[in-house]
């Protein structure tokens, strides 16, 4: 074990002089990994921009409950504990009847033709009821209906339930098509190792000759492919920092609407690009692994 | 130091390579092994550094049962032998230093020492001033000669020449064999040398054993060409 370590500065060294020796190939890999990174750079930006928004949506989701006009008002706060014991409620607000008609009168284009109809104000007292999490709107608007005294309990429908759904797929969906370009990754990588291997297949056998076990031929191996995974990571990241901090100024921090908020580029850059580095040192590596051990089978 | 006994080797396409061979060669000798293309000294050689196993038999290198070795402890059973190879099979990509230094830095040596043993051996092999050129551009005779400084760094107990002048003009092959010698004589080390070169057998004589179609057919101490029909 102290040997292993001991050998890793000649190891380095050696790949080093590997990736430079071999400058047309090292350069081919690293090319390999950048344009597969950029790809998942590219990916990690609308996936985690995706989600922020999402989640973004799924926390303004409301359930709007109408009051039956025949409750009296001592019989509100029984039906407000009611709605908040119901499980995943997280805030009730109430809005009587007079504020809805502000709302109204506000909100609609043409809320001024309504001003006359004020004095006989024909709407209903309200709750507004947040919930965690939008998977359980349907639940809860269910749970909802069933409290007496309750008129109307609406939250926009399937047509909130589709948009949820849709998120959801984004999501999943993006996270697999991450994973697909990280072995994709891989598999570019180990082929173009192996075409180095392959050209050096060799100097394997001399160094078997002189007695080198298996660990001592593939540290280099590995150690150069994982140097070749980190060259390749800086472009990606390069145009992620800059890119990203440019898209984010031009688009003033929206994505064409203001419901598609960008992430604040600070930490998410500095998130995204060590991720970004870590995931070309690992996939690097890996690739290497998988291609040199092909090679150095246990024969004699 | 090595030691054969009724060793056979049959190649599963039925090539009959070596039959029932014994041999004895003791610490600190220097042998050729002689015999026609075909006669089984490759095959002898493979099952000396561990590369073959021999079907019926027992192979002892320093007092090693070669052929009872796993796979995994080969490579550290070889760096008890040093391999000169014709082709001399040296690293294209490092230098004649570095090249030297590898078989040192496979068993993990301190650099300090690692510098230290292999300007010792530059000098034995009188390449001292050829240590950072890289091997293309050395003559044959001074690759050959490097590929024995390699193979004798880590101070093997025995080294095995595969035709060692067989891609070298007399004059060259003179001065691989008088290194050989040399090596021989202040390191100690037994050395097995397979050859064709019927003028050096004859010239520096020294133990042969020839062999034929897998047999031994002569063992004489006093050496020289054996011719026979």
């Amino acid at each position: 074990m102290i040997k292993f370590f001991k050998l890793i500065p000649y190891h380095f060294n050696n790949a080093c002089k590997s990736i430079y020796r071999n400058l047309a190939m090292s350069f081919s890999s690293a090319t390999a990994v950048s344009v597969t990174l950029l790809l998942v750079m590219l990916f990690l930006v609308i996936a985690v921009n995706l989600s922020s928004v999402s989640d973004k949506i799924e926390k303004s989701v409301q359930i709007f409950v109408q009051i039956d006009n025949i409750v009296s008002e001592e019989e509100y706060d029984a039906i407000e504990e009611s709605i908040k014991s119901i499980e995943n409620v997280t805030v009730v607000e109430y809005s009587n009847k007079e504020e809805q008609f502000d709302l109204l009168v506000a909100d609609e284009q043409a809320g001024s033709e309504y001003e006359l109809l004020r004095e006989e104000n024909p709407l209903l007292n309200a709750f507004y009821v947040d919930i965690t999490s939008g998977e359980h709107l349907e639940a809860v608007n269910a749970e909802v209906l069933e409290i007496e005294g309750v008129y109307n309990s609406d939250y926009g429908g399937t047509s909130a339930n589709y948009l949820m759904e849709a998120f959801e797929t984004i999501r999943l969906g993006g996270g697999l098509f991450v994973v697909i370009l990280c072995f994709l990754a891989i598999f570019l990588i180990s082929n173009t190792i192996k075409i180095t291997i392959h050209s050096r297949s060799d100097e394997i056998a001399i160094m078997r000759h002189v007695g080198a076990d298996n660990t001592f031929i593939k540290m280099p191996f590995m150690m150069e492919g994982m140097m070749i995974g980190l060259i390749g990571s800086i472009a990606p990241i390069l145009i992620l920092v800059f890119g990203y901090q440019y898209l984010y100024n031009v688009l003033g921090g929206n994505f064409f609407s203001s419901l598609l908020e960008m992430q604040s580029p600070t930490p998410f850059v500095l998130y995204a690009s060590l991720t970004l580095l870590g995931l070309g040192a690992l996939v690097g590596m890996v690739g290497s692994f998988l291609s040199v051990n092909k090679y150095v089978k246990w024969k004699r | 130091m090595i030691h054969l006994e009724n060793v056979s080797k049959i190649y599963t396409n039925g090539v009959h390579a070596l039959k029932n061979v014994n041999i004895d060669i003791e610490e600190g000798e220097f042998v050729y092994i002689i015999g026609p293309t075909g006669s089984g000294k490759s095959t002898f050689i493979k099952l000396l550094d561990g590369e073959e196993i021999p079907d019926t038999g027992t192979v002892l290198v320093a007092d090693i049962n070669v052929g009872k070795l796993k796979h995994s402890k080969v490579p550290y059973y070889r760096r008890n032998i040093g391999v000169v190879f014709q082709d001399f099979r040296l690293l294209p990509n490092l230098t004649i230093f570095e090249n030297i230094a590898f078989a040192l830095e496979v068993l993990g040596t301190d650099r300090i020492e690692v510098r230290k043993r292999v300007r010792e051996v530059l000098t034995l092999v009188q390449l001292d001033e050829k240590a950072k050129a890289f091997p293309r551009e050395l003559s044959g005779g001074q690759q050959q000669r490097a590929t024995i400084g390699r193979a004798i760094v880590n101070k093997p107990k025995v080294l095995i020449a595969d035709e060692p002048t067989g891609n070298l003009d007399p004059a060259m092959s003179k001065e691989v064999i008088d290194l050989l010698e040399a090596i021989n004589k202040e390191e100690g080390t037994t050395i097995l040398m397979v050859t064709h070169d019927k003028a050096l057998v004859d010239l520096h004589k020294k133990r042969t054993i020839a062999l034929d179609q897998g047999f031994v057919v002569a063992d004489i101490m006093k050496g020289g060409y054996i011719k026979h029909d």
